[in-house]
């Protein structure tokens, strides 16, 4: 009941936040309007939408492509699930959960189509194209020939009725049980662009790309479901046994949204004096309670640190879904709704939920905002928000600690948290691209990548860490500056990397162009290593030395230094392929310094100094400017070895092995 | 009463015979220290000349150990983060009673785990031997002859215990654990399937509890009664432990309690220190060393106060017999 009054009491207010807040076009290139049904027995959503596309590019079309990605679940032949299946080799695995009634697709059961001035309503048919592979029995895409073509300018408004069946704990989509996700559900037009549609078929290793635009969906559902979705709630109603709740929202890119009846829901502001309030709305699990503040506290600052670096928020309103266990479709993002998740015990000291919520809801920027082509450059979302959500944890939560799950099982396990164990909120990722970053590189479709590895490595890892390395090379100040142009500059728009990269050489002291070049199109990874360290009192001078009647042999010419000298030598490898510029510190045992730079293109080099003291040690990228480099504990060596670590560490082990030796003895 | 009549005596002996426990620490040491040997040695050529090193001796450095774990070969992989903490090496290994992934460490490490139960056993038939017979103080001579006089039986029945863990993993652990899922099902709710889960492990766990009960009163057995046959032990074991269910689970739950406060006790004190500086890595091995010592003379106070406990039942069982004859 109180809903109800809270409902009616700001309903209009919310209504007009939704359109005013977000920027608002002049002409959007897509506007949605549906209606839509969820059937719970039938696991599925009936719907009609009335889509309205402007050609706002500078030639005519006269066809219009679509994506039906839930399609990629409806037999095992689709692409999607070929892909996902080869390169997992479990796809046996991977169709157990679709047999019988977990088979998902979308099924368009009529499309008319008219164009103010241009044609009539005329009844079209779907035509499945797969214009990135030769698969026929992939129906991801789906082209219309229209009677006419659409000029620029001119708009055309399709009425397409279709039915979704749900799949069962699809990536990312589905239902399971009564809790149902619905993401990638409705038949979505592609991008025209460039004189062409950029509408590519849904594969196992890509996300999406689509046009921005105005939102504006009415969902109806059994009474009892608590619904969550993209954009602002304007509206609501009862009839018949069923709800039905109007969201709209203007300027995003895709819509999704939640139905489940055990939901409970939080709100909460986001508040800061330099950025707009911001609603955020929790769907949380009922035994996750205790995780309320937590959730809210990773969306709140990332809302702040991603606005103050980058660019503001600019919806009213933020929906959180913490989509519980097993369901699938926790850790995405969706404009203005994010997923995110939490085990039911957690150890204490851990930061979990903490950094994958700040990284979905990080999304709302590099993906909601930032509309780059996911099938493309993967990358300019994903690596970018893993940098950005380390940078962001990294200021808010300090270091992570390595947790480990004792006795792990599905759904269960006793965490233990090692806080002797610290992790830096980039170790992980320097981790998993040592595993991953040998074979592939950058610039390549997501899907064209050798296997899943390869891809989350250049989607993920290699990107991150490349902008930690650019930050750190160009300083924080040049860099943040950079990253808050591109994001304002590129807001509401779909950059591309060479938008980025024009952005860098733009306030970048020289131009980058040559570190973008090793970046995007080099396989391999970064390790330099300091291998050797070895210091030698200097021979004394020997020989004849003068000219003339001063000539005499070296002990005899009386200008000798008393004081005894070294010659030392730093031999410095690079281990990886790829090359970058170095810089070296070598530190003396007197406490004198010497720092050099390097162009670090050689395979192995050796450093000479003469100097009286002999060297403590040297360290190649002492500042651990470099975080592309996958081994940085070998940069530093000392002159001399020491047992002391050994010991500390042996000892450990030592322990551990006696104690198992005891506990085998049970056996015995 | 009985029950902590027979852990009071127990105690006694093993305090009494202590220098058993000198002779398994020694040993256990030795085994390990053999095997840390080369580890040192690697650990020493690949970070004692490292300028990390200043950073790993205070804390664990997860970045080192993901580049060192990368090229790990071997006895190598047994390095983890989970060593860094007073209740890591612990709990590492008392997961794997419950889960039987022995293997987890690597051929050479499950080799000398499977060499140990048999060293082990050696040394049980020379201190059970001692045990039964209170009049008969240690003395290495006749420590080391009844360790070798009951030697077969014990490796009887180490061997039937290997054999039962096996099973117990091999095939009754999925059993339980396709169960759980089972009833776990589809559910939604986390919590419910946790507490499944822990309802499993809580089945393996009594049975590995049984298993070592069974088997521990097998040897007292085979050395109070000097049966000739293992096999037949067990079985006494077996209707030992049943007719005297709740003295026997008893005596041992108090063992266990004292074994579960020796972990919590010795993980809180191996947490607080991080030995940093060598008089603190001193101390911490020396506390090592005794949650060590403290764990195999909690072992011998099961065999011990099991033997004082079977002796008594079986005196006043005895008499019992008689009059029915």
């Amino acid at each position: 009941m109180m809903d109800k009054v809270i409902v009616a009491l700001f309903l209009p207010l919310l209504n007009l936040a939704a359109y005013a807040a977000a920027p608002r076009d002049e002409q959007p290139v897509v506007s949605y309007q549906m209606n839509v049904t969820l059937n719970p027995e039938e696991k599925s959503v009936t719907g009609s939408e009335m889509l309205t596309w402007t050609n706002t590019g500078s030639s005519a079309t006269s066809e219009l492509f679509f994506h039906l990605y839930l399609n990629a679940f409806k037999n095992s032949q689709s692409t999607f699930l070929i892909e996902a299946g080869a390169s997992a080799n479990k796809r046996s695995d991977l169709f157990k959960q679709f047999s019988n009634d977990g088979w998902g697709y979308c099924d368009v059961t009529s499309i008319a189509a008219s164009s103010p001035g241009v044609f009539d309503k005329t009844s079209l048919t779907p035509t499945f194209v797969q214009p990135d592979d030769d698969n026929a029995n992939d129906e991801t895409v789906f082209k219309l020939n229209l009677p006419r073509a659409i000029a620029p300018g001119k708009s055309v408004i399709l009425n397409i009725d279709f039915i979704s069946k749900l799949p069962h704990k699809a990536p990312r989509t589905g239902y399971h049980d009564d809790f149902f996700f619905v993401g990638q559900w409705f038949p979505k037009i592609g991008v025209w662009m460039d004189g062409e549609w950029n509408c590519h078929q849904f594969h196992a290793n890509s996300e999406f790309f689509a046009d921005f635009g105005h939102y504006d969906v009415s969902i109806t559902t059994p009474p009892d479901y608590m619904v969550g979705a993209s954009g602002v709630l304007t509206d609501s109603s009862a009839q018949a046994g069923q709800k039905t709740l109007r969201f709209q929202q203007q300027n995003i890119h895709d819509f999704a949204w939640t139905a489940y009846a055990k939901y409970k829901s939080a709100t909460r502001t986001f508040e800061h004096p330099d950025l707009p309030p911001v609603k955020m709305r929790l769907l949380y699990q009922p035994e996750h309670q205790r995780y309320v503040d937590v959730f809210f506290d990773a969306a709140a600052n990332t809302l702040k640190h991603y606005g103050l670096w980058y660019t503001a928020y600019p919806y009213p309103q933020i929906t959180i879904v913490d989509t519980g266990w097993r369901t699938n479709s926790c850790g995405m993002e969706y404009p203005t709704l994010f997923t995110t998740c939490v085990e039911w015990l957690t150890a204490a000291g851990t930061l979990a939920p903490r950094g994958l919520t700040v990284h979905e809801c990080g999304h709302q920027f590099f993906y909601g905002l930032l509309g780059s082509n996911e099938f493309e450059n993967a990358w300019l979302d994903e690596g970018f928000n893993t940098y950005a959500t380390s940078r962001c944890m990294n200021v808010a939560y300090g270091d992570g600690a390595f947790t480990k799950s004792y006795l792990a099982r599905p759904g269960f396990g006793v965490p233990m948290t090692f806080k002797n164990a610290p992790q830096d909120q980039r170790d992980w990722m320097v981790n998993n691209h040592q595993s991953r970053g040998a074979h592939d590189y950058m610039d390549k479709f997501s899907w064209d990548y050798v296997d899943r590895y390869a891809y989350r490595d250049n989607a993920y890892e290699k990107p991150a860490l490349m902008l930690w390395t650019l930050e750190n090379m160009l300083g924080e100040t040049v860099f943040n500056k950079i990253m808050k142009n591109y994001a304002e500059r590129y807001a509401l728009k779909h950059p591309k990397p060479q938008d980025f990269i024009n952005v860098v050489n733009e306030f970048a002291p020289q131009n980058m162009d040559w570190f973008f070049e090793k970046m995007l199109h080099q396989p391999g990874v970064v390790d330099y290593a300091v291998s050797k360290v070895v210091s030698n009192s200097a021979q004394p001078a020997k020989g004849l030395f003068g000219h003339g009647d001063s000539i005499a042999l070296a002990d005899e010419t009386g200008d000798a230094d008393d004081a005894e000298m070294y010659e030392s030598q730093v031999h410095v490898q690079r281990l990886g392929p790829i090359s970058l510029p170095m810089e070296l510190l070598v530190t003396f045992e007197n406490g004198d310094t010497i720092e050099k730079n390097w162009d670090g293109e050689a395979p192995y080099k050796i450093f000479k100094f003469t100097n009286k003291s002999k060297i403590e040690k040297a360290e190649v990228d002492p500042y651990h400017k470099i975080w592309l480099d996958v081994n940085y504990s070998n940069n530093g060596r000392y002159r001399q070895a020491s047992s002391f670590v050994s010991f500390r560490w042996g000892a450990a082990w030592l322990f551990w092995l006696q104690h198992f030796l005891e506990t085998v003895a049970l056996f015995s | 009463m009985k029950v902590f009549q027979a852990f009071r005596q127990g105690v006694s002996l093993v305090t009494r015979d202590r220098k058993i426990i000198g002779v398994i620490y020694l040993f256990n040491l030795c085994v390990a220290a053999i095997f840390a040997a080369p580890l040192f040695i690697l650990f020493h050529k690949q970070v004692g000349s490292l300028t990390l090193r200043d950073e790993l001796v205070a804390k664990f450095n997860y970045a080192w150990w993901s580049s060192f774990e990368f090229s790990a070969k071997g006895l190598e992989h047994t390095i983890r983060p989970a060593l860094s903490g007073g209740f890591g090496p612990l709990f590492d290994n008392l997961e794997l009673l419950l889960t039987g992934k022995f293997m987890t460490y690597g051929w050479a490490i499950f080799a000398l785990g499977l060499g140990y139960v048999f060293i082990a056993a050696f040394f049980n038939g020379g201190a059970i031997a001692l045990f039964a017979d209170e009049r008969k103080k240690f003395t290495m001579g006749r420590f080391f002859s009844n360790a070798g006089a009951f030697f077969h039986h014990m490796a009887a029945l180490a061997f039937t215990a290997l054999v039962l863990f096996f099973i117990l993993h091999k095939f009754l652990n999925p059993a339980i654990f396709a169960l759980v899922d089972m009833f776990v099902g589809d559910t939604l709710s986390q919590p419910l399937a946790w507490f499944v889960n822990l309802i499993g492990y809580l089945v393996v766990f009594d049975l590995v509890f049984l298993i070592s009960l069974i088997l521990d009163y097998a040897k007292v057995i085979v050395i109070v009664e000097k049966k000739e046959s293992s096999w037949l032990c067990i079985w006494l074991a077996v209707k030992f432990i049943f007719r005297n269910f709740i003295k026997t689970i008893g005596l041992n739950l108090l063992l266990l309690t004292g074994g579960a406060v020796l972990v919590v006790a010795g993980g809180s004190l191996l947490s607080l220190i991080q030995p940093s500086q060598l008089p603190l890595l001193l101390v911490v091995f020396v506390l090592q060393q005794l949650v060590v010592i403290a764990h195999i003379a909690l072992r011998l106070a099961f065999y011990a106060s099991e033997t004082v406990l079977y002796q008594q039942q079986s005196t006043i069982m005895a008499p019992v017999k008689k009059r029915k004859r």
